[in-house]
């Protein structure tokens, strides 16, 4: 029996979004595709404290993470940022040479893949062509016309999804097309695999979540996610001027979760402003999200995946506040879904205090949560069978769940 | 802006447990205080690393995990694949971080030709493409046996590596108190390149939020005097804190204290949950603690601990009241360290195998109850991180003019 051999590379220059999509989704597979083996190349500083799979290990690469008052790139090291990208490409070369892996995953949004990784690629369709190659894309990656312009003009993207064998979409076909929304050619278009959102399996993979008893005079619970850019910030001010400005009678709870980039000054001035009200609690990112989504009635986000996920594992409420980027990726997500009923959006821009107050407290008073029935919201359960059928074909003996 | 004019790359190999890694990142600091426009590159294999907080211009490069089960004798930490297939992606990385971030000096911790030679060939090829790189060796006060560790390096090549690839060799601790270079019958080629620098302490405290506030919330009315117990990486710590925990009633008896319990990020779930369970109605909290640790070593009264080099190094450091109990095995390290620093009277200590409750608790009393006429303790040098550290920096072309590095310092009585 040989054992599958996956590489995993996920960057992040801020934050942890993609390192934790990469965990989540090595964690199914080291659970139900029993013979492998999972070795994760990332750049996150804090990977140590994660939870991490059996089977998985990491790498862990020099950081040239976007300095959090700058905004600009910069390595840790004291050093030419080419210099780091060279001592990152060797690692990279060098780990694909000795570990050979069958399977090369990379989450990485296209945009923000770091220039030795282009070089590795090319590396790898060369020397290595048997080691199939995987990108894997969250369900939009930015508006139309930029994606269009970046997947099919010069020095964009396109040289990428050519070289890999296949393009994981994490997310619905029905709802956003990847073909005809960045007018892709056929043969691109062939490599594209819908997975379904990655929702789900995450709630089976944590255990069914606690049967509360439903408190009819329970106070509902809010939960503000800020997400990793800086933007969201306006959301907390809107959010806790709102609370402000009602005094007391405020119906409903809340719970502030702060990203990275919110400096830890800007957080003593907001924990100041908080101290003074009642039932609003501030947290910084954490492993714990899910149990924050898992009992809050509303979700207000920026748009980010992988609390989508959450939002849907648990089905909850949710109004989305989408923060812009250089893609327009959240605004995208924010389009569609109110599209598709999923959930209400509002424009960063527009936004004040009371407009936001009144939006919650009228979601809040809806009967019905969002229907995720129209949604394949089981894409863990879809990469695992894709790669067991991988592995099999192989001629190499995955098992399954035993 | 500006960029380096020194680039140091450390190599750190730990498995399970941090005390490699705690003791090259108190050096890093101490280079970066020294000469702050560095870089340092610490390559590490922690499965928590960095774990600790890394100072700026510091990064690391973490490779996959092994752990070292027996002398000589180690196995993967988590991928299901054979020890020699994880080691030849270490080693290739190894060599290919050496090779492409340059350095004017490598760091090697304790081992010279690396964990089961990963880093032979590295060294090979550094030595040949950068032959001005100064390749440092760094052993810390003891390594083990003097015959175990004869045999080991003569059969694993360590001493012709050493040989071969080491400009330098520094010893983290004293020559009076344990001659590395003697004990382990270094040939005369190694004797004219080794120094013995002192113990390495950590000099600024963490930053961390244990602060005495916590520590009045834990205990909600503390009384007496305050007692730490402390296992570093906790890994096979869980036997002396249950005995500890047996010995409480004891000294209850007797006196009033109030206790914490320290577990380390690598001690087993259920060995925690035990001793959660033992100290309940004791006047003892157990909690997991991570790098703030060494903080609540300067609030403790008194300190139970594991010998490990850098608790044992803070103790003194700190001037703490402890009592030292060695890791049973498999190295002799532990025990050798706290004999001879218990003849020293820098504490006190308690053999694994003679360890009961009732013998620690005596002992716990009677440290407690200390007073004036103890003997006078002989005090090693404890610079060792300044001395290390002027002396890499001293060892390039561009180094400062450094003090004259102190070989070996008497014990000040």
């Amino acid at each position: 029996m040989t054992t599958l051999r996956i590489l995993i590379f996920a960057h992040d220059n801020q934050g942890l979004s993609s390192t934790s999509r990469a965990i989540e989704i090595a964690t199914a597979i080291s659970r139900f595709v029993k013979k492998c083996s999972i070795l994760l190349l990332t750049d996150v500083p804090i990977i140590g404290k994660l939870k991490l799979p059996e089977r998985l290990d990491y790498v862990h690469l020099p950081t040239i993470a976007r300095r959090r008052h700058e905004g600009t790139l910069g390595p840790n090291l004291n050093i030419e940022v080419k210099d780091v990208l060279k001592i990152r490409r060797k690692i990279a070369q060098s780990t694909f040479k000795t570990f050979k892996p069958d399977l090369f995953l990379i989450d990485c949004h296209p945009i923000e893949l770091p220039e030795e990784m282009e070089r590795t690629l090319s590396y790898v369709s060369k020397e290595f062509p048997r080691t199939k190659v995987v990108w894997g894309l969250p369900d939009t990656i930015g508006d139309d016309d930029t994606i269009r312009a970046l997947w099919n003009g010069e020095g964009g993207f396109g040289w990428l999804a050519r070289i890999c064998d296949e393009i994981w979409v994490y997310g619905s076909r029905h709802i956003f097309d990847f073909q005809t929304a960045y007018g892709l050619g056929a043969a691109i278009a062939d490599k594209l695999f819908y997975t379904g959102y990655l929702g789900l399996s995450q709630r089976s993979l944590l255990g069914k979540p606690d049967v509360k008893k439903v408190d009819s005079d329970r106070i509902p619970l809010v939960l503000v996610a800020a997400g990793s850019g800086s933007r969201g910030h306006s959301l907390i001010d809107h959010h806790v001027s709102f609370i402000e400005r009602q005094g007391r009678e405020v119906p409903f709870k809340s719970i502030i979760m702060i990203g990275p980039s919110m400096s830890s000054a800007s957080k003593n001035n907001l924990q100041v402003r908080i101290s003074e009200l009642r039932n609003v609690a501030l947290h910084r990112f954490s492993k714990r999200f899910h149990t924050f989504v898992h009992d809050a009635d509303l979700v207000v986000w920026t748009g980010g995946y992988n609390l989508l996920c959450a939002i849907m594992a648990h089905e909850k409420k949710a109004l989305l506040i989408p923060e812009d980027g250089v893609c327009h990726d959240h605004i995208s997500r924010a389009a569609m879904l109110q599209h598709v009923g999923f959930c209400e959006s509002l424009a960063l821009d527009d936004l004040t205090p009371q407009l936001l107050g009144r939006r919650v407290l009228a979601i809040l008073h809806e009967k019905k949560g969002p229907s995720t029935a129209f949604l394949a919201t089981n894409g863990l359960d879809k990469i695992i069978d894709r790669i067991k059928r991988f592995s099999r074909d192989r001629g190499s003996h995955a098992l399954p769940d035993g | 802006m500006a960029k380096s004019d020194l680039k140091i790359l450390i190599y750190s190999q730990d498995g399970f447990g941090l005390g490699h890694l705690r003791r090259n990142l108190n050096i890093a600091i101490r280079l970066i205080q020294q000469r702050p426009s560095l870089s340092i590159l610490i390559i590490a294999d922690s499965p928590v690393a960095p774990f600790f907080e890394l100072p700026p211009e510091c990064d690391f490069v973490k490779i996959p995990t092994i752990v070292k089960v027996d002398s000589g004798v180690w196995r993967t930490d988590r991928l299901p694949e054979q020890y020699e297939h994880i080691l030849s992606i270490r080693s290739e990385i190894i060599k290919d971080v050496a090779l492409s971030f340059r350095p004017d000096v490598f760091l090697v911790d304790h081992m010279p030709g690396g964990a089961m030679g990963e880093l032979v060939q590295p060294l090979e090829v550094l030595k040949r493409a950068l032959p001005e790189t100064q390749i440092v060796l760094g052993l810390r006060d003891i390594l083990g046996a003097p015959q175990t560790i004869f045999d080991q390096w003569s059969r694993e090549g360590a001493y012709a590596a050493a040989e071969q690839f080491y400009d330098s060799i520094l010893v983290y601790g004293c020559s009076d108190l344990f001659n590395v270079a003697s004990q382990y019958r270094f040939p005369a080629a190694l004797l004219s390149r080794t120094s013995h620098c002192g113990y390495i302490c950590q000099t600024p405290p963490t930053p961390c939020d244990f602060d005495k506030n916590i520590l009045l919330k834990l205990f909600a009315r503390p009384k007496g005097p305050f007692v730490l117990v402390t296992g570093g990486g906790s890994f096979d710590a869980y036997s002396f804190m249950r005995t500890f925990l047996e010995a409480v009633p004891y000294v209850q008896a007797k006196t009033q204290f109030h206790a914490m319990v320290a577990t380390g990020p690598f001690m087993n779930q259920k060995h925690f949950v035990k001793l959660t369970d033992k100290a309940r109605g004791l006047p003892v909290i157990v909690t997991p603690t991570g790098p703030e640790a060494i903080n609540l070593l300067r609030r403790a009264d008194l300190v139970i601990s594991m010998g490990g080099y850098n608790t044992v190094s803070e103790i003194l450091f700190l001037r703490k009241n402890a009592i030292v109990i060695p890791r049973k095995g498999p190295s002799a390290e532990q025990t050798m360290r706290c004999r001879l620093m218990s003849e020293r009277n820098l504490f006190a200590t308690i053999e694994h195998d003679k360890l009961t409750p009732k013998r620690l608790a005596r002992t716990i009393l009677a440290k407690l109850n200390a007073t004036a006429g103890m003997p006078e303790p002989m005090i090693p040098e404890l610079t060792g991180a300044h001395t290390v550290s002027s002396h890499i920096i001293s060892k390039t072309s561009i180094g400062q003019p450094a003090p004259p590095l102190r070989l070996t310092k008497q014990i000040v009585a």
